[in-house]
């Protein structure tokens, strides 16, 4: 462990001043010239080259790199082991990054004023950071609950301690073992549903494959206190491009031009260089993997695929979950759709196997092949958080509408509760509290941890869920309802024939498919008579569980080794 | 010589056929091997041709050399262009192997379709990504731009002469037209699948015996990854530390810029010979005289000749059944462990060894199965009966 001396770079008084309250040291950059530095107490000022770091735009370039060094140089004479702490998309952003790449030091991120656009820059920092510093409590309140990976504030003391990730011994080859790397940007202790999926893989496979399967997992998110076999590869955004001296690594100028020249410059995305610090991480190490799993989003690092192939000969999969190029969600320009369409054939043609969660997803991922090698996976409840046991009888009362999860703007609550406000039926909302005034039969319970969103959904009959037009979602809100045995009441605005919802839940008992309008609901509430499902065999196939079996058997296919010898002579 | 000359020059020959090339084997220069194979046996049959390779520059003068009696003009597009109404007049049969983008163009517009077949040999119709094994990733990294332009190129230029059904294309395995057509984004139509020509008379039938499993023979260009040399090497190392390994005797034999790399984990192996060097057809035939087991691994072939020589010599091959190999082989005559896998490969090294009583009917198999499927009969007749096709 080390200490290091937090230095905010910032030009607010207000964050100096709390900085100073912390005995922080801090940078603002000069009033009458923003290119020059200073550290209050010091009277050695300092000079940047530009008025921002851009690696990308020529920052490290001859006559800029000997600048950019003096700026760190300048830091480390006059702060005992510094730490910068920076403000995502702010000038010193980069440097902070650069600094982390080339001298390893730890870096913190200031958040401030409002929430930060994701840019790579963005999620780099705050991927990579040893620690936020968030003054206002209601925008850390805010800024946690929206950013999808751990947040850990700086410690309010002078000296911060600094410990490093520890080494992970190299994963060798076993008989009868497949060795199996997964590698996802998000997952330890990050809250999204990409890192459910693969934190269950990485503490199942190898429990649900009996031992023929063990799992390493890399991450670009922290995850203190790791289990062993986890890899924290840190992201630096634009500084996954330098190389050790300091300045562009020689691969460098061939990544900028290639995204000069896309109309979908993968590499300017979130995590689009992360895979070049998994290659430089992993380039010399000496482990042995069978197979190699990849999930997105976000997607750039599928072009990891690439190295694990040459380097390892492994099989690999590319873990899409939801579509990439060809999603409905995203607003891509046409051009920028046709960039990504191509990028994506390309991953999809060097890669073993395409995965996604559901049947309309396979349909939306861009063929390599005449015939493309794309498996399902779905999502699934995590069996091992159980739910209460179903009652064999339903308890007298009106009905209760369970909802558990995000509403979104584009789907409100509104015509449901307009129509079971003419009822007795209840709303329970377990989410994000709702913003609209509250109807006397709606219960608001805030966000929940899962165990309690199982145990309030065991006293609900009907869970809800909103179906988005593209019908491509099977949102894993509706397997924590099968998990506990409710109905399912699933609000769409288009039809339902081929959507994913439709055809997984297709002869699944008390799934109920109603428009979202008001007169629907209604007329549907008029003859619903709420189900008790106690056969957990009905649920038993949307668990993590099933879907990991499937791919456990994909993966030991991937990982056989053995020849099979022809019989030429009759045995 | 001016493009006049040219012309004058073809219509006082009145050749039965006209190959149009963007390399063509003369002197030191070499590219287009299989093309002039091709017009030998041609020329055996009866035909007489004129080649034109078009890849000098637009303000070099044209010449004409000679390859027995058939005659190679090394002129530019331009002269080709030049050229063309006379072709067209002549209504003589054109032959062009793997079109530029702007041969393919001139084929189109200047030349009656009805006379002109396209052989395409597999990387002018092919997206460079699946090859992606020829790229580190540093080296991908710098290259892209260009390759992703060439990919539209080519593909752009290929689109109208698929979709033209005049115009006769030929493609040497299935596999090569399936993804070629996937890749160039159209139905071909008129089309011959007709492997390259196996000359069985060099490469003759002999029955291995099963000792001969023992005599290994690793025989393959360096040049580029997709030939997946690594792999048989990295499976060579793996079986060094079995009981029995040093009964083998192994030759590793090729060129290329990756061959220096690759055979380092097997130069201190005793019972393994590395020479560097390019092998004639007729070193080749020797080599596999003496050995009995051929090692091919690869990654993306469009046929396999290499493989194909080897089992008309009556070989047993150890290869992967990736691309089009599964075409051109299966497990009665090749071993056949999954690609990519060093390890399967060794495994499958192992399983001929310690079963060399498998050695004569995989040797029997092999020599038969190149000789219907890649014989004359096969090849070399069928492109004659299109020439004729063409003339009529």
């Amino acid at each position: 462990m080390s200490l290091h001396t937090p230095v905010v770079f910032t030009d607010d008084p207000e964050i100096q001043a709390m900085a100073r309250s912390r005995h922080w040291r801090y940078v603002e950059r000069h009033p009458d010239n923003p290119q020059v530095l200073r550290l209050p107490g010091v009277d050695t000022l300092c000079s940047m080259p530009q008025a921002a770091m851009s690696i990308t735009d020529d920052s490290l370039g001859e006559a800029s790199l000997p600048v950019w060094t003096y700026v760190l140089n300048w830091l480390a004479r006059f702060v005992h082991k510094p730490m910068p702490v920076v403000e995502a998309n702010s000038y010193a952003t980069e440097l902070a990054l650069w600094a982390s790449r080339t001298r390893d030091w730890p870096m913190g991120a200031l958040v401030a004023g409002r929430i930060p656009a994701n840019t790579q820059q963005a999620v780099a920092l705050f991927t990579a950071a040893d620690g936020f510093f968030i003054p206002d409590e209601n925008l850390s309140a805010k800024f946690t609950a929206a950013w999808p990976a751990l947040v850990r504030l700086l410690p309010d003391q002078p000296l911060v301690p600094n410990e490093p990730i520890p080494p992970v011994p190299a994963t060798r080859r076993t008989p009868g073992t497949t060795r199996v790397l997964l590698v996802g940007y998000y997952g330890g202790p990050s809250p999204t549903v990409g890192s459910q999926r693969i934190n269950y893989w990485f503490e199942q496979l190898e429990t649900l494959s009996n031992g023929r399967v063990t799992a390493d997992v890399a991450l670009a998110t922290p995850w203190p206190e790791a289990p062993a076999r986890v890899h924290q590869v840190r992201d630096l955004g634009p500084a996954n491009l330098v190389g050790s001296t300091g300045g562009l690594a020689y691969f460098a100028r061939g990544v900028m031009d290639e995204a000069a020249s896309q109309s979908y410059p993968a590499s300017r995305q979130v995590a689009g260089t992360w895979h070049w610090r998994l290659i430089d991480y992993f380039r010399n190490r000496e482990d042995e993997y069978d197979v190699v799993i990849i999930t997105g989003n976000p997607f750039p690092p599928f072009e990891f695929a690439h190295f694990a192939t040459r380097h390892w000969y492994a099989r690999t999969i590319l873990d899409y979950r939801d579509p990439f190029a060809m999603s409905p969600r995203v607003a891509f320009t046409p051009e920028s759709r046709a960039g990504a369409t191509y990028i994506e054939a390309g991953w999809n043609m060097s890669a073993d196997v395409v995965t996604v969660v559901n049947d309309a997803c396979v349909a939306l991922a861009v063929p390599g092949e005449q015939d493309p090698n794309v498996v399902v996976i779905p999502n699934g409840f995590d069996e091992r958080v159980t739910a209460p046991a179903r009652p064999q009888q339903r308890a007298a009362g009106p009905v209760r509408f369970g909802h558990a999860g995000q509403l979104f703007p584009i789907t409100p609550p509104d015509p449901l509760l307009e129509a079971i406000s003419h009822t007795a039926a209840e709303f329970h909302h377990m989410g994000t509290p709702l913003r609209t005034e509250i109807p006397a039969n709606v219960t608001n319970y805030g966000r929940l941890p899962r165990s309690e969103v199982l145990e309030t959904l065991g006293g609900m009959d009907c869970g809800v869920a909103y179906m988005a037009e593209s019908g491509i979602e099977t949102p894993t809100k509706v397997f924590d309802y099968l998990a506990a045995g409710l109905d399912l009441l699933l609000l769409h605005r288009g039809n339902i024939e081929g959507t994913a919802l439709a055809a997984m839940l297709d002869g699944v008992a008390g799934a109920h498919f109603v428009k979202d309008t008001v007169e629907d609901i209604s007329a549907w509430l008029a003859t619903y008579e709420p189900m008790t499902h106690t056969d957990p065999a009905r649920a038993e196939r949307f668990s993590r569980r099933a879907s990991t079996m499937k791919l456990i058997d994909l993966i030991l296919e991937l990982g056989d080794h053995e020849f099979d010898a022809p019989d030429l002579l009759g045995g | 010589m001016t493009s006049g000359n040219l012309a004058a020059e073809l219509r006082a020959e009145s050749p039965d056929f006209i190959v149009l090339a963007p390399g063509y084997p003369r002197g030191t220069s070499t590219g287009g091997e299989f093309i002039r194979t091709r017009v030998q046996a041609y020329v055996a049959a009866g035909l007489s041709g004129h080649v034109y390779e078009y890849r000098a520059p637009s303000d070099a003068a044209p010449f004409t050399l000679h390859d027995g009696s058939t005659p190679i003009t090394v002129t530019s597009a331009d002269g080709i262009e030049a050229l063309a109404p006379t072709l067209r007049e002549l209504g003589v049969p054109v032959l062009a192997h793997s079109p530029t983008p702007r041969m393919a163009e001139l084929l189109r517009t200047e030349l009656c379709g009805s006379r002109v077949a396209v052989w395409y040999h597999g990387y002018e119709v092919r997206d460079y990504r699946r090859l992606m094994c020829n790229f580190s990733p540093t080296k991908i990294a710098g290259s892209r731009p260009g390759l992703d332009q060439m990919n539209r190129d080519r593909f752009a230029a290929a689109r109208p002469i698929f979709e033209d059904p005049a115009i006769t294309k030929v493609f040497v395995s299935q596999f090569q037209r399936g993804y070629s057509e996937f890749d160039v984004g159209a139905t071909a139509e008129n089309v011959h699948v007709i492997p390259n020509h196996i000359d069985t008379d060099l490469y003759r039938a002999r029955e291995r015996a099963p000792e001969e499993a023992r005599r290994i023979l690793l025989l393959r260009s360096f040049a580029t990854r997709n030939y997946a040399n690594d792999i048989a090497l990295r499976a060579l190392e793996i079986l060094a530390p079995r009981r029995g390994f040093d009964q083998l005797e192994i030759t590793v034999r090729g060129f290329g810029l990756h061959f220096q790399r690759e055979v380092t984990g097997v130069r201190a192996l005793r019972n393994v010979r590395v020479q560097e060097g390019y092998s004639s057809p007729v070193e080749m035939a020797m080599l596999h005289y003496d050995h009995g087991v051929f090692l091919c691994p690869t990654r993306f072939d469009t046929q396999g000749v290499m493989l194909g020589e080897a089992m008309a010599s009556g070989m047993v091959g150890i290869t992967n059944p990736v691309a089009a190999i599964p075409e051109f082989t299966d497990e009665t005559c090749s071993l056949l462990p999954r690609g990519d896998d060093p390890l399967a490969f060794a495994e499958a090294i192992w399983h001929i060894f310690t079963h060399p009583e498998l050695m004569p009917v995989m040797s029997r198999n092999a020599a038969a199965r190149v000789e219907e499927q890649c014989g004359r009969a096969a090849t070399v007749d069928r492109e004659i009966t299109i020439i004729r096709s063409l003339a009529a």
